[in-house]
């Protein structure tokens, strides 16, 4: 017998009988079909004997009990279940609180209004123990650090008319360890922009008293120079443009200024001439 | 403590009483019995449960052929029902959602006390299995033989891999449509009809020695 004799036998005796299988069964010829449908009549009564089977008495309250008893609560749907859903937000939380942690810099210059910024910078100053500080330096103030009059100093009214008074807020005395190293190389910008120059006419105030002679109306050069050099000395960090006003100390010319203002400039002229050509006295 | 409390009076929670069925499903359908106890509706699920104990309970039958331990298999699969119920799709039936579980939950337990029933079988070697078992015919000789046919019979479906013995279970025990065979494989309603052919062959040439023996 054939395996597609068999087949066909198999749903014939099983009652799935299919087109063409009557065909295939009629072909074969012999004993063996016959025998073979027998014993798969015998099986198929067995099996459909097995499906006698004795009543379910499992009741409904044995089914509660043990529901109660072992708490059995119904599955609640996991609010990560819908995980991707938060993905793109969480992702991009992550990304921004990471560069904000690599660049904190980016923080401070964007919410940083320029106030505060310009306060921090008087800070610096103030923390590298910069005396006169602004505050110090503008014309408000009367007297310096040896507590001299400064507005009786022969000149010096003059020279610090051309410089225009800055609006720069108070210092604080506040001091911060981080701020100070950072906030450290602006010490150098910020003595050269205009509000250097209101720090210099301080510095020129101190200097006017170190020189021996202050003429009414004139002020030797070497005033500004022993100015950088207090800048120097308190600091320990070079100024900029130190040396090349140290190096026209050094010679012998002398900076003259007029008494009168210029109309057109507003500022008192000024002349050089050589050092042994100006008298000095009162 | 809401669930305890719409367990012992077979009512719903009020929260959830006030829930309507949403269209589509009529009313005293699985998938609306389903839906209410997913909602808290503890008497829905008895429901479910009265409606369809006896088809797992054969199902379980035929794996465990013991009355105890096939109730055994029924209050496990229902209470793992409960569990999931949310994960219950209604794509598919639900009873072709339990059969499942009782395969599954069937097939772990046969491996976890294999050892224990073979022992037990080993002790009671057909000793007194024809006096609790079975149907009884007038002659004790025919019983015993009908009886141990039937032995015979259930070691050889339990001997075949499992998706035979499904087939087998499904279609020629419990009598089940080729359309509900498909949907329990997943499969084409072909080749439910080809499963079963193969399950067939299969079971009888492991019967083959002991019918050529007789």
């Amino acid at each position: 017998m054939t395996n597609e004799q068999l087949d066909a036998l198999f749903r014939k005796v099983f009652d799935d009988v299919e087109i063409g299988d009557e065909q295939i069964l009629a072909s074969a010829t012999g004993d063996a079909i016959s025998q073979e449908q027998t014993i798969l009549s015998n099986l198929k009564t067995e099996l459909k004997n097995l499906g006698d089977v004795p009543e379910c008495q499992l009741s409904t309250e044995r089914l509660r009990d043990a529901i109660l008893s072992r708490g059995a609560m119904p599955d609640r749907v996991s609010p990560l279940r819908n995980w991707w859903k938060f993905a793109v937000p969480v992702a991009a939380s992550v990304a921004l609180g990471a560069f904000l942690m690599l660049n904190p810099n980016s923080v401070d210059s964007v919410t940083k209004d320029p106030s505060r910024t310009l306060a921090q910078k008087t800070e610096s100053v103030n923390e590298t123990n910069l005396e006169p500080t602004i505050e110090q330096t503008t014309m408000d103030e009367s007297t310096d650090e040896a507590g001299v009059d400064l507005n009786n100093i022969a000149g010096q009214e003059e020279v610090t008319q051309v410089v225009p008074e800055t609006t720069v807020q108070p210092a604080k005395k506040q001091t911060s360890p981080k701020r100070s190293t950072k906030s450290a190389p602006r010490y150098a910008a910020l003595n050269s922009v205009p509000s250097g120059g209101s720090a210099l006419s301080g510095t020129v105030s101190s200097a006017a008293l170190s020189a021996e002679v202050a003429p009414k109306s004139s002020v030797v050069s070497g005033m500004a120079a022993g100015a950088i050099e207090g800048f120097r000395n308190r600091d320990n960090e070079p100024a900029p443009a130190a040396d090349s006003m140290k190096a026209k100390d050094s010679d012998s010319t002398v900076v003259i200024i007029g008494a009168g203002a210029d109309p057109q400039t507003r500022a008192n002229p000024a002349t050089e001439a050589d050092k042994k050509n100006v008298v000095f006295g009162g | 403590m809401e669930l305890r409390i719409a367990l012992n009076s077979n009512q719903p929670p009020m929260s959830d009483r006030s829930k309507v069925l949403p269209a589509g499903i009529a009313p005293d359908s699985d998938e609306a019995l389903v839906w209410q106890a997913r909602n808290g509706d503890f008497s829905a699920f008895e429901r479910l449960f009265e409606r369809h104990r006896d088809l797992v309970y054969r199902y379980a039958y035929q794996m465990a052929p013991r009355r105890d331990d096939a109730e055994d298999i029924v209050q496990e699969v229902f209470i793992k029902a409960y569990q999931n119920l949310k994960r219950y799709r209604d794509e598919a039936k639900f009873t072709t959602w339990l059969l499942r579980i009782t395969a599954n939950y069937g097939t772990d337990r046969a491996r976890m006390s294999n050892r224990r029933q073979n022992l037990e079988k080993r002790e009671s070697t057909g000793a007194l299995t024809w006096m609790t078992v079975g149907n009884y015919a007038e002659d004790p000789i025919d019983n015993l033989e009908q009886e141990q046919r039937r032995i015979l019979l259930r070691e050889a479906i339990s001997a075949l891999p499992e998706h035979h013995k499904n087939a087998i279970i499904f279609r020629d025990i419990q009598e089940m449509e080729y359309d509900d065979i498909a949907e329990f494989f997943g499969c084409s309603v072909g080749g439910a009809k080809l499963r079963v052919l193969r399950a067939r062959r299969a079971l009888r040439d492991r019967l083959a020695p002991m019918i050529e023996g007789e």
